[in-house]
């Protein structure tokens, strides 16, 4: 009996050091002819509680960034020319944002992708090929990490 | 015969007739996918000179008789510029050979101090094998941006060659008498085939 918990135990430990059933799909990479390129991919949580991802890294790059594109207001846009027709006031302005975590929701999923939230990859140590595979290793809440493969896309 | 030489004509001529003018009314009922500049300017107004990624001076009057395509952009910026950027070049890979000729793309930094000519040259070229990146001096690309109702601003500063570019995401398209036609908002450019439609018709205009 006392044999049989203990394995129970160990078991829910190593699903709890797999990142709690958090799953990645479609992961990638977009080739750059440039030093800083993103990583987009679809993290899928099976479990009962949200996932937290803090940070990640990559052998690939010297920094890993985690980002959210989105609109910026720039209030000083007033200072534009006039004369511009109807049409062309008021376009969108984007920029990115590095973020302190993303949330997985409890059995839900998060998907980065272009013009979203993104994985930012900065000072990369080579050139990228199209079809390489890159390792990328997500933090976790609680000092735990997460493996992801993913692969060079021209796209 | 004579009335048979009018019967022939219009035999052959009426036809030809209906086709002109279906052409031309197909022409005009066209509805561009791009929002449409209702009061178009006077091309001088979309006039500028910056310094090319081959070193020379371009203006935009060098591009006469080309559709050009501008976006505003920079070569650190890894998810708006990059997918716009592929998605002008999916634009540029439908066209004929013959249609690529008279169709340019143009980059144009939002960072000068970063993109260098080099650095620009093989990101441009990298989308599309004609396409062009432009840099210039700050006052010299905040005078196009200004014309164009393009903003830009530096954000999330680190260091001084550690920032982003916050800037305007939109696609310009001017036809080939160098007026500014069509406007793409933000992800507009995603739709290749709606694209490729509205750059034939700036091609026939
Ligand atoms: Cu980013």
């Amino acid at each position: 009996m006392l044999i049989r918990f203990g394995v129970i135990l160990l078991l829910l430990g190593w699903a709890f050091a797999q990142g709690q059933g958090l799953r990645v799909e479609n992961a990638w990479v977009r080739l750059v002819p440039n030093q800083t390129t993103a990583a987009y991919m679809v993290l899928v949580n099976t479990g009962a509680r949200p996932v937290r991802v803090l940070g990640v890294s990559s052998p690939i790059a010297a920094r890993g960034e985690l980002h959210q594109t989105q609109f910026v207001d720039p209030n000083d846009h007033l200072g534009m020319d006039h004369r511009h027709s109807p049409e062309m006031k008021g376009l969108e302005v984007t920029g990115m944002r590095p973020v302190k975590e993303l949330v997985v929701p409890a059995r839900g999923r998060l998907e980065l992708k272009p013009r979203g939230t993104h994985i930012m990859l900065i000072d990369l140590r080579q050139p990228l090929r199209q079809g390489q595979r890159v390792r990328l290793v997500l933090r976790l809440e609680g000092g735990r990490t997460l493996s992801v493969d993913a692969v060079v896309r021209a796209q | 015969m004579p009335r048979r030489a009018i019967w022939i004509t219009l035999m052959a001529g009426l036809p030809l007739l209906l086709a002109i003018a279906a052409f031309l009314l197909m022409r005009d009922i066209y509805q561009p996918y791009g929002t449409r500049l209702l009061n178009i300017r006077a091309a001088e107004a979309n006039e500028f000179t910056l310094t090319a990624h081959t070193g020379s001076t371009k203006s935009l009057s060098d591009f006469r008789g080309k559709v050009v395509l501008i976006f505003f952009g920079f070569v650190n910026c890894p998810d708006v510029c990059p997918t716009t950027m592929l998605e002008l070049g999916s634009v540029y890979k439908v066209l004929t050979p013959g249609e690529q000729e008279r169709v340019q793309v143009l980059l144009i930094s939002v960072d000068p101090e970063r993109d260098t000519p080099e650095l620009l040259a093989k990101y441009t070229t990298f989308f599309g094998p004609t396409f062009l990146g432009l840099t210039g001096t700050p006052e010299q690309l905040a005078e196009v941006a200004k014309k164009y109702g393009v903003f830009f601003q530096k954000s999330a500063i680190k260091s001084p060659i550690e920032y982003n570019v916050d800037h305007t995401a939109t696609v310009f398209a001017l036809d080939p008498r160098g007026q500014l036609r069509l406007i793409y908002r933000y992800g507009m450019a995603a739709a290749t085939d709606r694209m490729v439609e509205d750059v034939r018709w700036l091609l026939r205009d």
